[in-house]
């Protein structure tokens, strides 16, 4: 229990045991659709879809073929899990380094075009993925790395959320820490990667988590950026896997969905209150 | 002689500026790559023909423009919009503020709870869209079992929940509501959190029943802080696509769930129109910015400079 919600218990008053229960219900409620995933990709084949046998019993296809085209290869899903590891790692630590960079900037200095910068900021915040597709497709085939990984890597190298959310976390810095470490004779970078990164270090772990769920998850940016397979993200390989498996049974489309959902929930686990934080952080902004 | 003094001061300034100027141009290289280049390379696409293999293309000045104004999927999907906004926008946020409320005052195993309202959010939106597609299926789906269990006349029948014109689009909705009204719930408790509980105290004094407390505290209190989950929404529901791609493949039955997004995406990726799509694209971004706008009206309040 973190200390915030020790503080809350004490002002909420007591457990009402009726709230809870029905909380908890909600709960189990909302973990329904993963219960369902879980309980399909266990199931064995001809018990997830009539048309199996009515593809084998009709003879529209004969036996043989059905299970050819409808047999999991397990490849697919490990390269496009290593891929996005990859990348998600790649574009997380560029995202962090270049965010604190930004927000370390825009918290502790004055310059002319700051707002107007920050407008711009602001605004890559809220524009739609699906209107960037096809300029980032002419953009990463002019510079040659289309259908590669370091296309998806790039677009996500910086996000609007990462230089907001940085600005929020470094403004909450005392000026004097930064002015001290200054006259202690470190430059800006090195005021701002020694003194300023390290008295925020727990945003900047939630930052470093929340990118890397997002970019772990990406669908829209880079299915319009990698085409052939062995570039796959999981991401792409699940918005697909409908089209480009036609034959593809529910359970073994639920044992890829799950092999997408477990990893991040693990670090969800693992990082639960950092990534709530930062899902909060927006909200908090009013006391900043 | 005002000038002289005033000098170094500009000099100085100057100089702050270049040291936050080399911080900030990584970052800022990168946006304007990334980010700012696409709307211009868009605009000068969506007024030429434009061949996206070749990069041959031809000036057409604002005829696509006009073109996408008088499709009836533009107007279709303006429709679809709006239908799922008023599904998806009212609903989500009464979730969140009934889970919110729920979870305000002791509740056992909050952290846990916390997190697995979260969870949604979390997973991959293309991997909770296809659960959702299968949990959809008609017949041997787990909703329509469900429905036949209960002893509804003829679930069977159906379409099933996407392929029918009216349902499909709610049925996207409630998807969504599923997988952010936890998010916003947390937001609001977030907020509510920061009411002081005196507040309530001499509110309960001076005789303020429930309903009361929350009508002229809570929500008065928390106002800034659901605006910005409705802008959070809105920002959602303009971005509407992956969703889409994934649960009814192209947009059907018969055009009812084509979003702007998706058919930006149509346009360019199944019609090979780039120049339509890129004038889709615009429309789209000319939404954005009012959102922008408006968000940053409300964020602006925040941010001290």
């Amino acid at each position: 229990m973190t200390k915030m919600d020790r503080k809350q218990r004490r002002t909420t008053g007591r457990i009402g045991w009726g709230r809870t229960a029905l909380t908890w219900l909600l709960a189990a409620i909302i973990l329904l659709p993963f219960a369902f995933a879980i309980w399909t990709a266990q199931k064995p084949r001809d018990r997830v879809d009539p048309s199996y046998y009515y593809l084998v019993e009709s003879k529209r296809l004969p036996e043989p073929d059905v299970r050819r085209e409808i047999e999991v290869d397990p490849r697919p899903l490990r390269v496009s899990l290593m891929n996005t590891i990859w990348v998600a790692s790649a574009s997380t630590v560029i995202c962090v380094i270049l965010s604190s960079l930004a927000g370390y900037a825009f918290a502790k200095k004055q310059f002319t075009g700051k707002r107007w910068l920050f407008d711009i900021v602001l605004a890559s915040m809220a524009v739609p993925a699906a209107i960037l597709m096809m300029p980032l497709f002419h953009l990463t085939s002019m510079m040659r790395l289309y259908d590669s990984l370091t296309a998806i890597i790039l677009p996500f190298g910086v996000t609007g959320f990462g230089i907001f959310y940085m600005r929020y976390a470094i403004s909450a810095v005392p000026d004097d820490l930064v002015h001290a470490a200054q006259i202690d004779g470190l430059s800006e970078v090195g005021a701002l990667f020694r003194v300023v990164l390290p008295t925020v270090r727990s945003s900047v772990l939630t930052l470093a988590a929340l990118h890397f769920i997002t970019v772990w998850g990406a669908f829209v940016v880079p299915q319009a950026l990698v085409d052939s397979p062995e570039n796959y993200t999981i991401g792409v390989l699940i918005g697909r896997l409908m089209t480009d498996y036609r034959g593809l049974m529910w359970n073994d489309i639920m044992i890829v969905v799950l092999a997408s959902i477990i990893p991040v929930v693990i670090l969800f686990v693992i990082f639960d209150r950092w990534v709530l934080r930062g899902m909060q952080a927006i909200g908090e902004e009013r006391d900043a | 002689m005002a000038r002289q003094s005033a000098e170094p001061e500009i000099l100085q300034a100057r100089r702050r500026s270049r040291e936050a100027y080399q911080l900030l141009a990584p970052a800022m290289v990168m946006l304007a790559v990334f980010f700012v280049y696409p709307i211009i390379w868009l605009f000068s696409v969506s007024t030429r023909v434009f061949n996206p293999v070749t990069g041959a293309s031809r000036n057409v000045g604002l005829a696509h423009y006009s073109r996408v104004l008088a499709s009836p999927e533009w107007w279709r999907s303006i429709l679809n919009m709006a239908y799922f906004s008023g599904v998806y926008i009212p609903l989500t946020l009464a979730a969140a503020l009934a889970l919110a409320l729920l979870m305000r005052r002791g509740v056992a195993g909050r952290p846990v709870l916390k997190a697995v309202f979260c969870s949604p959010w979390v997973v991959p939106v293309v991997a909770a869209a296809l659960i959702w597609r299968a949990a959809y299926q008609p017949v041997q789906g787990p909703i329509d079992r469900l429905l036949y269990m209960a002893g509804h006349d003829r679930p069977f029948g159906w379409a099933g929940w996407l392929g029918e014109p009216y349902r499909a689009m709610p049925a996207i909705a409630l998807m969504c509501l599923w997988r952010d009204a936890g998010l916003m719930a947390l937001i609001l408790l977030s907020a509510m959190g920061r009411i002081p509980g005196e507040t309530y105290e001499m509110a309960r004094v001076d005789g303020a029943s429930r309903w009361q407390q929350l009508r002229s505290i809570t929500l008065p209190m928390c106002s800034g802080t659901l605006g910005l989950c409705l802008i959070l929404l809105i920002i959602n529901v303009q971005a509407l696509f992956q969703e889409i791609f994934v649960m009814t493949e192209d947009g059907g039955p018969a055009n009812w769930t084509v979003s702007i997004a998706f058919l930006v995406y149509r346009k360019g990726y199944v019609d090979f129109e780039w120049g339509e799509a890129a004038a889709l694209s615009m429309a789209l971004f000319g939404v954005t910015i009012v959102v922008i706008l408006i968000m940053k009206r409300m964020l602006s309040r925040r941010l001290n400079w």
